[in-house]
């Protein structure tokens, strides 16, 4: 799977998971995971809904140590090359 | 008169309903007679018997709901936006400098976190125990209003949620006026949330039979009525924010009204079928506890639900309890206004009721061409009356046979 590919479909989940307003569209690898206002329930929350989406597993800790959307893409890009 | 400390003043009201979303703009319609009664178009009804009911349009919700609870129950939604209004009116909003210290939260609500409950039911039968989303659990909980008001207004007093079907919210309200009163607390938020047109909640009452089967909304919902024909639902919350007299005088906050008795009791007879004496148990309890006699009630706000049981029976309990004073008590209903709006109604109409003490003017009876004569009170006719008194009643019935009744006394 591709980055933009991923990029897309972990922003529906992100946004839909957290608080932030829904905008899609203006997600870029770039954006902050902060500006999302993921708490510890919404992270739960995420990473399970992340795992739906792409059968991939993820810890609490490796989440919360990355800072940018391109963080995760990079993760998820690994794991499903797995 | 109780001194200053023991005496219970409400001052903070807020109001998310079909009617409206600010007591200006609910107050206004109450006194046109204007219903909002609608045909349900929020979500997809078909094979509903009944599809009428006064809905909160989806759009108009979310403009004022706070970025964090963007995610929340439409049930918490509603209580939120509710009791921003009261805690402003009240001046306790963060920040402000004389807030009171350790705020209750004590709000009503019937159904719970309605939406977020169906969510959970599709993936449970989707996908079974491992298709539950984590927070399904804190999310979907009863107590999810009453916790989401301490979180987002930093209230540090007791806070639970009070489920009595159709007296969540009086029993609520009753709580928080003995919280107060006793010392207990030196200031409660109060209430009532429901949210009644998740489809799969409101699919629960297909076959019920108690929702009125005229066609046209506005007219289907006819309290105390000769032809009436079953309640509609309705959605919102109501909220108030009480404290001693003593408090708000030292906060120079202004004072909408009294709170000055509260009678429950049970009719313990029947899930669904009411009883006049049960009734009437909770409207004497009341006016003993505020030691008002039957003849100084000058308003009753009735529980009027517009099924056949209710009204009737509403209408000997009154009789029961206040006997030769029964004729000169107007008896409005507003849940023709409103819809029922289920745990939120007893907020919902308390705030009517205050707003109607206040003004001088109770709304007057929709649908009401031919009253029954098998109630036998003194009904308000359709348009709105004016009141020369100090103290009313309102009345809440429900399910389960819990009957909740608040005596509130005008400010002057």
């Amino acid at each position: 799977m591709h980055r933009p590919e991923i990029l897309q479909r972990l922003s529906r989940v992100i946004v839909d998971s957290s608080t932030a307003p829904p905008d899609v569209a203006g997600v870029t690898e770039a954006t902050s995971l902060e500006s999302f206002g993921v708490d510890s329930l919404i992270l739960i929350d995420l990473i399970f809904d992340i795992e739906q989406e792409f059968g991939v597993k993820l810890a609490a800790e490796e989440l919360t140590a990355m800072r940018v959307m391109g963080d995760l893409v990079s993760q998820l890009e690994s794991r499903l090359a797995d | 008169m109780k001194n200053d400390e023991r005496r219970v003043a409400v001052t903070g009201i807020g109001l998310v309903t079909a009617l409206g979303h600010s007591e200006s703009e609910v107050w206004s319609s109450l006194l046109a007679g204007r219903s909002p009664l609608r045909t349900l178009r929020n979500h997809d009804y078909t094979g509903n018997k009944v599809c009428s009911g006064g809905e909160i349009d989806l759009a108009e919700l979310e403009s004022r709901v706070p970025p964090a609870l963007r995610r929340a129950d439409r049930t918490v939604k509603f209580a939120v936006e509710a009791a921003r209004q009261a805690m402003a009116g009240a001046r306790c909003l963060a920040g402000e400098a004389d807030k009171p210290e350790a705020i209750a939260a004590i709000f009503g609500s019937g159904c719970g976190p309605t939406e977020t409950l169906h969510a959970s039911h599709t993936r449970f039968a989707e996908k079974g125990p491992a298709g539950m989303r984590p927070s399904s659990v804190p999310n979907g909980m009863a107590n999810a209003v009453s916790a989401a008001l301490s979180i987002e207004f930093r209230l540090t007093g007791a806070n639970y949620t009070v489920v009595s079907a159709c007296t969540s919210a009086t029993n609520a309200i009753g709580i928080g006026f003995r919280m107060v009163r006793e010392g207990h607390a030196a200031a409660v938020l109060c209430g009532g949330t429901d949210n009644s047109f998740d489809p799969f909640y409101y699919a629960l009452w297909n076959n019920l039979g108690v929702f009125s089967p005229i066609a046209d909304p506005v007219r289907a919902l006819r309290p105390f009525a000769a032809d009436r024909a079953g309640t509609l639902l309705g959605e919102g919350a109501g909220a108030l924010l009480i404290e001693s007299f003593a408090n708000a005088r030292r906060r120079g906050v202004r004072i909408r009204g009294e709170i000055v008795g509260y009678g429950e009791s049970s009719d313990a007879t029947h899930l669904t079928g009411p009883s006049a004496v049960g009734q009437a148990a909770a409207i004497q309890a009341a006016l003993r506890n505020a030691g008002v006699l039957p003849r100084e009630i000058g308003y009753i706000n009735a529980h009027g639900t517009g099924t056949t049981a209710n009204d009737s029976t509403e209408a000997q309990a009154i009789r029961i309890a206040l006997g030769d004073a029964t004729d000169s008590a107007p008896v409005g209903a507003t849940k023709s206004y409103f819809g029922h709006t289920l745990g939120a109604s007893g907020a919902i109409e308390t705030i009517g009721t205050l707003l109607a003490l206040e003004n001088g003017k109770a709304p007057g009876n929709l649908n009401l061409e031919h009253p029954d004569r098998a109630c036998p009170v003194h009904l308000i006719g359709s348009a709105p009356q004016p009141l020369a008194t100090d103290f009313a009643l309102k009345n809440s019935f429900g399910f389960g046979g819990g009957n909740a009744v608040l005596v509130l006394r005008r400010h002057s």
